[in-house]
């Protein structure tokens, strides 16, 4: 007879250790009171019987239970009652303070792994070692307390990952789309302070940058705002101004000619507003905003409005390509914010109306990686609401998109919609456990989903029942709602409004572990596209049974890449393909090794994307392109023509030594990889600036050595 | 003619993604060469028929903007008897595809040669021009050293320019 240990161990019944446990409580109650030997082994196999009969493992907290109803039964109270007060004080020695030791290491800046985590917080800054004691406390109460212990079990042993546990305690949300329009039009209130509709573009800027700093503290993934709710600023600024040069004797055309130039100074101090406030402002989450900035000309109305929309997306490229100053007076590449470029019919080819803006673009991202393209086109195709409409919008941040959603109106919204949060299955776990049998394979996938659902309802629950006083930017001022004081934001959670996402990561590897192929082969592909629609159906039946927007996600796994690594190893051992190098693939993606070119990537890519209506992104890797912004060109139409969302992974260095700005290498030195100019040999880090993207974020400070030499390993696309 | 390699989605020889074709053989040896292996002219594999099938496959989709051809030295007797007709065919069978041609000859010597001229008559840009190792550097665009030269054929052609617009500003 088998019993089941509280870390989930099993282990032979040993009825000594019941007779043990009883007469310990016995021996500290008065003798009066005490079992005699005989008594306490009666007691003993009354329990061991109750067990057999059972038929199965029993668990630990189930034996404790009988052996208090034993000694009730048998009238030993006094005998009962220590027993039970001595279970109690175990239990809650259990669930004590087990932070301690973490919070002192963030302290002492010594925790390698929180230094690892994420490559925008700087653990070394007093108010980030805030920002990561109170998400050690969160994480601390969430493993304890708010989870169940089987979610917590399989997290830690990677067959799922349960994201943002740092901020799950409190009643936070993942990321969103901020509706600035109805915040700017109709007025906001910050920290109690109302602020009406701004009378300039400059003054529209400053408001945006202050809501999108309050947002960023109420959540902890990222915010996406549109250009367009601001384009229609730059015409009050234009009004006025025209009004004020009105009273002065120069001819009409030449007061024109003032009034455009002095819009045009308006809108280059409002941009650069947005771009400085937004990299040097930090939120309590101990990093600046995450923030994406959509630049789609269809979004504003035609005419005057989607001109000055143009011109607002013209300064913004060129301020970009500029880049800001680093502290030594280098101009270098922003890690905020992310752009987001829509490409549409009339900005695709050398004769649309727009395509100057895409070739500015196209330099734009050779220069600093950004913008990312969205095509209106796929997408248009592709999302398509209840009434029978293909919408195009952007992205939350950094990839999650929203479902297609139309209001009591029918009108189709998505502004001031947002992400619940993400829970993530590790495939290569399930296709190492199911051992190339398909029949096991969507079994074992069945319990891992269900997991991930029940973790997923937790995420939601949390929410349930927030109200609108928690974060009064968000609930009550627009950004996403406008409820009134004390209202719960539950409506707000149900009936597609917002999305929960099942996450998957290593497909790659999964279908390599089940059928020896790579995705890149006709077999592999059929495969992943299978699972991938698999992984679909059980949103959808989510979707249908609970009315909550649920849906597939391709996530960005960070550091979680590293640990589901580390644990697939740990449980299956090395696997050639699978489990032999230190990180698994994101999402779908195809393996960072495998040599394939961009287009072949992306078109191959662009089936499984579709699969992924939670959100995902494409990249390619290449290499240092601001000598031929043609090829540029040649990639972004062709994610316009296939695919809903890509990007470039360009090169963005410079050597404050020589001045060079192309590609910096990476070379061994002493056993040890190092940074390298190619033109003045300087290896010294410290006059280098050097920025790539992993995992869909641009870094800028240096990696650990496992990182470099994945950078390293990256072939190129082109 | 022999050659050694074809790269399907070049970006480093010449504007847009291009089919880059490097033939073997040449007799220059320019000492710092960043080629070396593709002197002889046994290196690589012969240049048939069905070569030439694979490489207009390789031109059709829209976003390959033309071809590339590099060495060795495509100007050397033997595999400009060879190149003449095949570029002759790439920009009779694909005319909107555009073709750049690197060699170790300059334009004048070039001029000279009736067969040179049929090749230079296909070409929308030629680099040309040995490499002078003492002239290299790196930052320069499509070229090795600096008494190396880009020529846009087509302008001189009375076409429109190889560069396009706003390209190599």
């Amino acid at each position: 007879m088998k019993i089941i240990k509280r870390n989930g161990e099993e282990r032979e019944f040993d009825v000594a250790r019941i007779e043990n446990a009883i007469a310990k409580a016995s021996a500290s109650v008065s003798p009066l009171d005490a079992l005699t030997a005989r008594q306490i082994a009666r007691c003993a196999a009354e329990v061991e019987q109750e067990c057999s009969r059972l038929r199965r493992a029993v668990g630990v907290e189930e034996i404790q239970d009988m052996v208090e109803r034993s000694l009730m039964r048998g009238g030993f109270l006094a005998v009962a009652k220590h027993y039970v007060t001595y279970r109690y004080e175990r239990a809650l020695a259990r669930k004590g303070n087990t932070t301690d030791a973490k919070v002192m290491s963030l302290l002492d800046s010594v925790n390698e792994t929180v230094r690892q985590e994420n490559s925008n917080k700087n653990p070394a800054v007093v108010s980030v070692q805030r920002d990561y004691m109170a998400g050690e406390t969160s994480r601390d109460l969430t493993r304890r307390l708010l989870l169940p212990e089987d979610i917590v079990k399989a997290h830690d042993e990677g067959l799922i990952h349960f994201h943002d546990s740092d901020y799950y305690a409190q009643r936070m949300h993942n990321c969103s789309l901020v509706n600035l329009d109805d915040m700017l039009q109709n007025g906001t209130v910050i920290s109690g302070v109302m602020i009406e509709r701004p009378h300039s573009f400059s003054t529209a800027c400053n408001v945006a940058t202050q809501i999108i700093a309050q947002v960023a503290s109420c959540q902890y993934g990222g915010q996406t705002v549109s250009l367009a709710h601001l384009a229609p600023f730059v015409d009050v600024s234009r009004q006025k101004i025209r009004k004020e040069l009105e009273g002065s004797r120069m001819p009409k055309a030449e007061r024109e000619r003032m009034v455009e130039q002095r819009v045009m100074e308006e809108i280059r101090r409002g941009v650069q507003t947005i771009q400085y406030q937004v990299v040097t402002l930090m939120t309590t989450n101990g990093q600046a905003p995450f923030l994406s900035v959509s630049m789609y000309l269809n979004e504003a109305r035609e005419g005057r409005e989607r001109e000055d929309l143009a011109l607002v997306m013209e300064e913004v490229l060129k301020q970009r390509i500029q880049g800001v100053k680093n502290e030594a007076g280098a101009w270098i590449t922003p890690a905020f914010p992310k752009l987001l470029y829509v490409l549409q019919e009339d900005n695709v080819r050398e004769d649309g109306r727009w395509f100057y803006l895409t070739r500015l673009a196209a330099e734009c991202t050779a220069k600093r990686m950004v913008p990312d393209y969205i095509s209106e086109k796929v997408m248009k195709a592709n999302k398509i609401d209840a009434s029978g409409e293909g919408r195009c919008y952007p992205c939350m941040g950094c990839r999650s998109f929203l479902t297609p959603y139309v209001d009591k109106e029918g009108k189709p919204k998505y502004y001031g919609r947002f992400n619940q949060g993400v829970v993530t299955v590790n495939l290569v776990d399930v296709a190492l456990s199911a051992d190339h049998e398909w029949e096991d394979f969507w079994m074992i996938l069945d319990e891992r989903l269900e997991l991930c659902h029940r973790a997923l309802k937790c995420r939601h629950e949390r929410l349930e029942g927030t109200l609108s006083d928690a974060a009064p930017i968000l609930w009550r001022h627009g950004a996403l709602a406008r409820l009134p004081r004390g209202e719960r934001i539950d409506p707000l959670l149900h009936g597609g409004y917002s999305t929960l996402s099942l996450g998957y990561a290593g497909l790659w590897e999964c279908v390599f572990a089940m059928t020896g192929r790579k995705l890149t082969e006709p077999e592999g592909e059929a495969a992943g596209l299978e699972i991938m629609k698999a992984l679909n159906s059980y949103t959808a039946k989510w979707r249908e049974a609970e009315g909550v927007a649920y849906s597939l996600y391709g996530t960005p796994i960070e550091s979680t890449t590293y640990r589901f690594a580390k644990c697939l190893q740990r449980r299956f051992g090395i696997v050639p393909g699978v489990t032999d190098k230190s990180y698994i693939t994101n999402s779908y993606h195809v393996h960072v090794t495998e040599p394939v070119d961009a287009f072949a990537k992306l078109a191959l890519e662009a089936k499984f994307q579709l699969l992924s209506p939670g959100g995902a992104i494409s990249y390619v890797e290449v290499p240092d392109m601001k000598g031929n912004i043609e090829a540029v060109l040649a990639v972004v139409r062709f994610i316009y023509d296939n695919i809903i969302y890509a990007e470039l992974n360009t090169k963005s260095d410079y050597c404050q030594k020589c001045g060079w700005d192309g590609e910096m290498q990476i070379v061994e030195q002493d056993g040890k990889l190092v940074w390298k100019c190619p033109r003045c040999g300087n290896t010294d880090q410290s006059t280098m600036n050097v920025a790539r993207r992993t995992c869909g974020y641009i870094g800028t400070q240096f990696w650990n050595q496992g990182r470099t030499q994945e950078i390293r390993e990256r072939v190129l696309h082109l | 003619m022999n050659y050694s390699a074809i790269k399907p989605c070049d970006i480093a020889d010449g504007t847009g993604v291009r089919v880059s074709l490097f033939v073997s053989g040449c007799r220059r040896h320019c000492p710092g060469c960043f080629n070396s292996s593709t002197w002889r002219f046994g290196a690589g594999r012969p240049f048939t028929e069905g070569t030439e099938e694979h490489i207009l496959r390789l031109l059709a989709p829209d976003y390959i903007r033309g071809l590339s051809v590099l060495g060795g030295e495509p100007f050397e007797p033997e595999n400009r008897a060879v190149l003449a007709p095949f570029l002759e065919r790439v920009r009779a069978a694909l005319p909107s595809k555009d073709v750049w041609c690197w060699t170790g000859f300059t334009l004048e010597e070039l001029d000279a040669e009736a067969e040179c001229r049929r090749m230079l008559g296909c070409i929308d840009v030629l680099v040309d021009g040995p490499f002078v190792q003492a002239e290299r550097d790196i930052s320069l665009a499509w070229r090795g050293s600096r008494n190396q030269r880009v020529v846009d054929l087509a302008k001189r052609r009375g076409e429109a320019s190889a560069f396009g617009a706003s390209l190599l500003k």
